[in-house]
């Protein structure tokens, strides 16, 4: 009897050994190509121009010590960024960050851009976990371009929320508003 | 039973959504639009079909007694398998269904069909047993979630096929009209396949 369950669970742990050993094997070749394939996905082309429209790329802060304080004083904030166009001219900050406010499925990560003239050029979602169909319709131009324009020196307070989506339509004004208070704090 | 009733099986005298009811948390929950319904239909069908065949290969040696952890440790590792490769080399479908493919884990209709066909039969059989239950349950998906996108947003595939004046009924992209459209759904086809009998 005892011998069964020693055969039983060195089959299971064979099954089991071969399995980690090739998912192991699996995950360590292709997690460098996991890695760039996201980081292109989150500054696309698309994506550079729905933020702030005109820009090519988007290039660390230079002065690293700023977003270090920042990240230090702002729980949500993950990252500070400067627009360039093609001739290298600076557009304005790009702020990444999360939603203050959960959503459906927790914060929301959202890049905002900001003139140096302090109005909102643009705003696209990096990362959610909305219902698809519903909360993930914050995520859609017709209502990410609503805050474009507006001013990045007060808090937005009216916005039109998606209906049936109105828990995921605050989270991401909180996330746009997070990065208005870091702009009105920290680089005006 | 001949190969072609193995495949027509799945699709209709034992459908996994509309007959035997299996998977219905990924079902209810990921049918909010048509192109969802369709990547989570193409992604069971792949790790369906897959775990159909290691289970069949390994059936003679996998003892009964722990059938059940065997099969569990395959399949979690197979979906594993198909969400890496899809994120590394088919980045653009995996944003499309990437989030689909972790949910096909907990979807009993792969362990229901190791447990009672792939354990018993062939590699060939289980493999056209997997693409008939996949087949099968893509069918049901694509019904499901067209009808909920239609009525609950007026749209197909994201494009408004309807007019503009059409006030979406917001209900049946919820959790709830997805129980009672399903509902509907079973109802029907139950009564055109006792109609087809009679």
């Amino acid at each position: 009897m005892k011998n069964s369950y020693v055969r039983l669970g060195g089959i299971l742990f064979l099954i089991a050994a071969i399995s980690a050993g090739v998912l192991a094997f699996l995950n360590d070749s292709t997690k460098d190509l996991i890695a760039k394939n996201e980081a292109m996905a989150a500054t696309s082309p698309e994506v550079l121009e729905s933020v702030m429209p005109g820009s090519v790329m988007f290039n660390d802060y230079a002065d690293a010590a700023l977003v270090e304080t920042i990240k230090s004083e702002n729980g949500k904030f993950v990252n500070l960024q400067t627009a360039v166009d093609a001739s290298n001219n600076e557009l304005g900050y790009v702020v990444r960050t999360f939603s203050t406010v959960a959503g459906y499925g927790g914060d929301m990560e959202l890049f905002v851009g900001i003139s140096p003239e302090g109005k909102i050029t643009g705003v696209n979602v990096v990362s959610h976990s909305e219902t698809s169909g519903l909360g993930s319709r914050t995520t859609e131009p017709s209502f990410t371009s609503q805050f474009a324009g507006k001013d990045a020196t007060a808090e937005i307070t009216d916005f039109d929320a998606i209906t049936g989506a109105t828990k995921s339509s605050k989270s991401f004004l909180s996330a746009v508003n997070n990065a208005i208070s870091i702009y009105d704090q920290y680089l005006k | 039973m001949n190969k072609l009733d193995i495949f027509k099986n799945g699709i209709t005298k034992e459908n996994p959504i509309l007959v035997q009811q299996v998977g219905m948390c990924a079902t209810l929950a990921v049918t909010t639009s048509l192109l969802n319904g369709i990547g989570m239909g193409i992604a069971v069908i792949a790790v369906l079909t897959g775990s159909n065949i290691v289970i069949s290969l390994l059936r003679k040696f996998i003892p009964d007694e722990v059938r059940i952890p065997a099969f569990v440790i395959i399949i979690a590792a197979f979906t594993t398998i198909v969400d890496l490769l899809m994120h590394a080399y088919t980045f653009a479908l995996y944003q499309a269904l990437g989030v689909f493919i972790p949910l096909i884990v907990v979807n009993c209709l792969i362990l229901a069909r190791a447990e009672a066909f792939a354990f018993k039969n062939g590699v060939v059989d289980s493999i056209i047993d997997g693409l008939g239950m996949g087949a099968g349950y893509l069918v049901a998906m694509i019904l499901l979630s067209s009808v909920r996108e239609f009525l609950g947003n007026g749209t197909l595939f994201g494009i408004n096929v309807l007019p503009a004046s059409y006030e979406p009924m917001m209900i049946a992209i919820q959790p709830p009209g997805a129980f009672i459209i399903l509902g509907l759904l079973i109802g029907l086809v139950n009564y055109l396949s006792r109609r087809k009998k009679a």
